[in-house]
């Protein structure tokens, strides 16, 4: 029984030693947040072609196909002849990851809100926007819980996603 | 003179040319939208049906009017349920897939989808699940792993025939698929190893027929005679005149 109370108390000893406050730490794969200035978000233009990179979703109107490049924008190919498509142009459209297309018009995500193009007019022109009707991406945390993360600087810009990554020293907890 | 009567009958055969070709292209389509017009993979979270443009995030189903389609009306916004994935229009259906359950929503009134039913895969427990329907039969591809939990993938067939009761009659082992699409009696399905061809002749019991090794595909896009299957790196576009037997037509990259 003494035997027992000694250690116990030695136990407690440690117990207490242990800080509340954890300090920065080493982790095995945390969460990043990936900024983008306000008036990056926003930047949408209709530019020369360009390589694939990370090919997303594709959608096909007629004798276009729609490819998107994953959270960039979407690549134009003029499929009259689908032997031979022809890469036309690259719309960017940050953080772009759906499309669809109805009478000439293409709709497509950008963050929260959902764009509209002109598609009649030779290349692209945005005719409407409707804001925050897709879920914002939280500027705290990201969606998991128990999860290691990188506190998030407003300074640095809107949070527009949270990335997975390795040998991150992460100061935040949830 | 002679150039006016000339470029007459040229106007009227080329009318007649566009009219058997439109009627064409609708005929090949109609299992697919419930317009004619574009198209995107079973995986998509956009899709157009009628004068109508729906979308779908990880909980809601939002519904814009879409009769000026340079216009989108904001309609309504509903919970459908959570983690949702993909969004089928099926004529006047709309499949909704989620991780563990596919929701069925009727779009009679296309303004106001009403939920009608629930199609539950008796061996799921959290897969992510494309879902595409034809006829009476619904086809959908559960993936196990990852984010998506479960253990066995499979490609899972509905009798949708009693659409207020829909069941599971048949699966098939897959290893972790993706999309899937159809024409006529082929299915296609995307694995890592690449399209795997069904027969659905008879829905009910499809037959698996072979694989082609054009890559890993994350889904097809049957599109008349054309069949689009993309990639991580870009597509392949392949002629689906002969649906048993795709004709590598380009690469997109």
């Amino acid at each position: 029984m003494r035997t027992f109370k000694i250690i116990a108390f030695a136990a407690l000893f440690f117990v207490a030693c242990t800080p509340d406050i954890e300090p920065p730490e080493e982790s095995l794969t945390a969460f990043v947040p990936v900024y983008l200035r306000a008036d990056e978000v926003k930047k949408i233009e209709y530019q020369s072609s360009k390589p694939i990179q990370e090919a997303g979703k594709q959608y096909v109107f007629g004798n276009l196909l729609l490819q998107n490049e994953i959270n960039e924008g979407i690549h134009f190919f003029d499929i009259r002849d689908p032997a031979n498509p022809v890469k036309s142009g690259f719309l960017q459209i940050p953080l772009c990851t759906e499309m669809a297309i109805k009478g000439g018009f293409l709709y497509a995500n950008n963050l929260s809100d959902l764009i509209v193009f002109d598609l009649k007019t030779g290349s692209p022109q945005l005719k409407k926007r409707i804001e925050n009707v897709f879920p914002p991406v939280n500027q705290q945390y990201p969606p998991f819980l128990n999860v290691a993360f990188v506190c998030p600087d407003p300074a640095k810009g809107i949070v527009v996603g949270w990335e997975q990554k390795n040998n991150i020293k992460a100061n935040c907890r949830r | 003179m002679t150039l006016k009567i000339t470029n007459r009958y040229v106007l009227f055969y080329s009318f007649l040319l566009c009219c058997f070709l439109i009627s064409g292209c609708t005929k090949d389509n109609q299992s697919l939208s419930a317009n004619f017009g574009g198209q995107g993979g079973s995986t998509a979270r956009f899709a157009v049906a009628g004068n109508y443009l729906y979308t779908v995030d990880a909980s809601k189903l939002s519904t814009y009017n879409v009769t000026d389609p340079g216009n989108p009306l904001p309609v309504q916004v509903q919970d459908v349920g959570f983690e949702i994935e993909t969004i089928f229009p099926f004529g006047d259906k709309l499949f909704i897939g989620s991780t563990s359950v596919i929701h069925i929503f009727d779009i009679t009134d296309p303004g106001k989808p009403a939920k009608l039913s629930t199609a539950i895969s008796p061996t799921v427990m959290r897969r992510c699940d494309p879902v595409v329907a034809k006829d009476s039969v619904a086809f959908a591809t559960l993936r196990s792993g990852r984010e998506c939990g479960g253990v066995q993938s499979i490609l899972a067939v509905f009798n949708i025939k009693n659409i207020l009761q829909p069941f599971q009659v048949a699966s098939y082992p897959l290893e972790a698929p993706g999309g899937l699409g159809y024409k006529d009696s082929i299915l296609y399905v995307c694995e890592p190893t690449g399209l795997l061809l069904f027969n659905i002749k008879n829905g009910y019991n499809p037959q698996y027929m072979k694989t082609l090794n054009d890559g890993a595909f994350f889904d097809v896009i049957p599109y008349g005679s054309l069949l689009f299957g993309w990639t991580k790196t870009g597509g392949t576009i392949y002629n689906i005149e002969n649906p048993a037997n795709p004709r590598k037509l380009s690469l997109i990259q």
